[in-house]
């Protein structure tokens, strides 16, 4: 059984009238990557910044390595590796100086040149931050929250506002954390990125958690089959027989889909309404389901709501 | 982790970023010399002596030579003495000279070209000091008081214009240096998340805030030694300063202003709110505070005005240790201990407020 590196129980947060987090129980292993998964304003950030220390909890207990102290304490944060949501830091500072400055902060420290080589950031070293493209400083980010070689890692959603070229370079380095063995903790709104990374997922909302799995796990509580999409050759009116079938569901415009366990079944019976309504179907797409879908079925809302 | 080295690493990482920083090192650095320059131009080296800084023309429509000769030696300006009436105001208007007298049996007329109040005010007391001559002289009387003009400073000083003018200077650049500095670190580093990113790492608040301000500090004494170098070089600057009494100053004076600066952030949440409000109250203080004419100069209203911003007592300590100021030590060190008090005690209860969780 491996060593529980973090445990949170009942951990509660107010805003006014507003439970921005509201009893969240989880723990981590060590060398797991959890994903937290939700909307805006779940409660994700919240979370983990009430465990980095940045928030004041008005209830509830967070274990760390073992060890319930009533503050976070420096010997935890000597453990313990942080990317924020925001990333920022001295603009004027080169990317080499400015880890050479987290680095000064802590017992122990990687080598700027070995963050540089596994961060990619090798031609910009001499940079000042203030010059870097969003998806650079998102690496410098991550580099700062490896720079005291911690033993859990917590990425703030670090892919927020990259393009897709970064978002997947950006990924390869995480990986590179749970290879070398890190715990390693990412609040996201992408389910992509949840799915990629994760070991294990939790999903937010309204600052509860709604579910809790390994991916193949949350599919399955939901459904186990997968979804029919497709379009209409006419646009006036949808035949009355099709919306009448369980989980018809208009995505976009003329765009449809079905959820299904057996696939020759419903694709079958649409083709006999399409027959005998006369008009034809097109762009029929077949696809397994995501998380996106979990969250559309657990809350009635898209992850992007 | 030994505080040492976290402090030499946050000293060095604030240092780099201060002095790269080209508004911080604008407001900290050149602003104070912009001040420096203007101002020496207009009174670099204007000491209180008797050498005559006007040349003046004299035309006699009945010529004496004891006249003239009255008129060249007691007259407090260079003279050139014409024989006609044309080329005298000719030279007039091609600025040769400031100001033609001409002079008949019962009538000095001045000619000069129309210029500000000042010199419309110079002209008149030139009339009276002319008169004065030439009357003396037509009549044959001998001065039998004589009246000499011996400036006294504190301690056998005379302090110039422009000396008087670079202590206020030495005091803005303080200014600069602790008010926006502070707003700086503590109101946009806090915006930007800066300070968020710094305190989730084991640092010790106290080693940040000593660190961080140590830069800030180190900025202001640049700045003050600057600025006094181009002064004594470029404008022969006549100030005497005491120096451990200065730089004591200089640092509880920046430690004031910071904590002037943390106020205002506390006032105005927002750094941009706050820089907007500090940049019109440092104009405002720079006029009511004595730092660039007496405040003897200024209305009741506004001297009392001036006893709550730390300006005025920032310049009066400078000339204090320039031995322009006649304060008792008693006074001298009370101040000092206020603004160091003070200061310290409001950055160190803002930064824990900063750097503390929400």
């Amino acid at each position: 059984m491996s060593e529980c590196v973090l445990k949170v129980t009942d951990l509660k947060k107010r805003y006014g009238e507003v439970r921005a987090v509201d009893g969240i129980s989880f723990e981590v292993k060590k060398g797991d990557v959890l994903a937290i998964l939700g909307p805006n304003g779940a409660g994700k950030s919240t979370t983990v910044e009430m465990i980095e220390g940045l928030r004041k909890k008005d209830s509830g207990e967070i274990e760390y390595f073992g060890e319930k102290p009533v503050h976070i304490t420096k010997e935890v944060k000597e453990r313990m590796g942080v990317q924020l949501q925001k990333s920022a830091f001295l603009d004027n500072l080169t990317v080499k100086e400015t880890l050479e400055f987290f680095g000064g902060l802590y017992k122990k420290a990687l080598k700027s040149s070995e963050l540089i080589d596994m961060m990619s950031l090798g031609e910009k070293q001499k940079s000042k931050v203030k010059n870097l493209s969003g998806g650079q400083l998102q690496r410098l980010a991550v580099a700062v929250s490896i720079v005291n070689d911690p033993d859990i890692v917590f990425l703030d959603e670090p892919t927020t506002g990259l393009d897709p070229q970064a978002r997947r370079m950006l990924w390869e380095k995480i990986e590179n954390l749970k290879v070398q063995g890190k715990t390693v903790i990412i609040t996201t709104h992408y389910m992509e990125e949840a799915e990629v990374l994760a070991d294990e997922i939790i999903i937010f909302d309204h600052g509860k958690i709604i579910a809790r799995g390994t991916l193949q796990e949350l599919l399955d509580s939901v459904s186990k089959g997968k979804y029919v999409e497709f379009s209409l050759d006419k646009v006036d009116g949808i035949p009355e027989e099709l919306k009448k079938i369980e989980g018809f569901k208009e995505i976009e415009k003329n765009r449809y889909s079905l959820p299904t366990e057996d696939v020759e079944k419903t694709l079958s019976i649409i083709f006999n309404i399409s027959h005998k309504e006369n008009f034809y179907i097109e762009n029929i797409t077949i696809r397994k389901m995501n998380l996106e879908d979990v969250f559309l079925v657990l809350t009635g809302r898209s992850l992007r709501d | 982790m030994s505080k040492s080295k976290q402090f030499k690493t946050i000293f060095k990482a604030f240092a780099i970023e201060s002095l790269r920083n080209k508004l911080e090192v604008f407001f900290t650095i050149f602003f104070p010399l912009i001040f420096l320059v203007i101002f020496g131009a207009l009174y670099g080296g204007n000491t209180f002596d008797d050498t005559p800084d006007m040349r003046i023309g004299v035309y006699l429509t009945e010529y004496s030579a004891e006249l003239e000769s009255a008129l060249k030696e007691n007259l407090p300006y260079y003279v050139n003495v014409y024989d006609d009436l044309d080329s005298m105001n000719k030279a007039v208007k091609d600025g040769d000279i400031t100001a033609g007298v001409a002079i008949s049996e019962k009538k000095i007329s001045i000619l000069y070209v129309e210029g500000d109040m000042q010199k419309n005010s110079e002209m008149s007391m030139m009339g009276n000091i002319v008169e004065n001559v030439v009357e003396k002289s037509v009549n044959n009387f001998t001065d039998v008081i004589e009246v000499t003009e011996i400036p006294e400073g504190i301690d056998g000083k005379v302090a110039s214009d422009f000396d008087y003018l670079l202590s206020g200077i030495i005091s803005i650049s303080m200014l600069s240096a602790g008010m926006f500095s502070v707003i700086n670190l503590f109101g946009r580093y806090k915006k930007t998340g800066v300070l968020s990113r710094i305190s989730v790492t084991p640092i010790n608040p106290s080693t940040f805030l000593l660190s961080s301000t140590l830069v800030r500090l180190l900025m202001s004494y640049i700045s003050v030694f600057i600025v006094i170098l181009v002064s004594f070089v470029m404008f022969n600057a006549q100030l005497e300063f005491q120096w451990i009494l200065f730089i004591i100053v200089v640092l509880t004076s920046t430690i004031a202003m910071m904590g002037y600066g943390i106020l205002l952030l506390l006032i105005f949440k927002k750094p941009e709110s706050a820089e907007t409000a500090g940049s019109i109250l440092m104009t405002f203080m720079m006029f009511i505070s004595g730092i660039f004419f007496p405040e003897n100069m200024l209305p009741e209203a506004m001297k009392i005005v001036a006893y709550f911003f730390p300006l005025k007592y920032t310049g009066l300590l400078i000339r204090y240790t320039t031995g322009m100021a006649d304060i008792s030590l008693g006074t001298f060190i009370l101040i000092n201990v206020i603004f160091a008090v003070g200061g310290i005690g409001l950055v160190a209860l803002t930064s824990k407020k900063f750097l503390s969780t929400t």
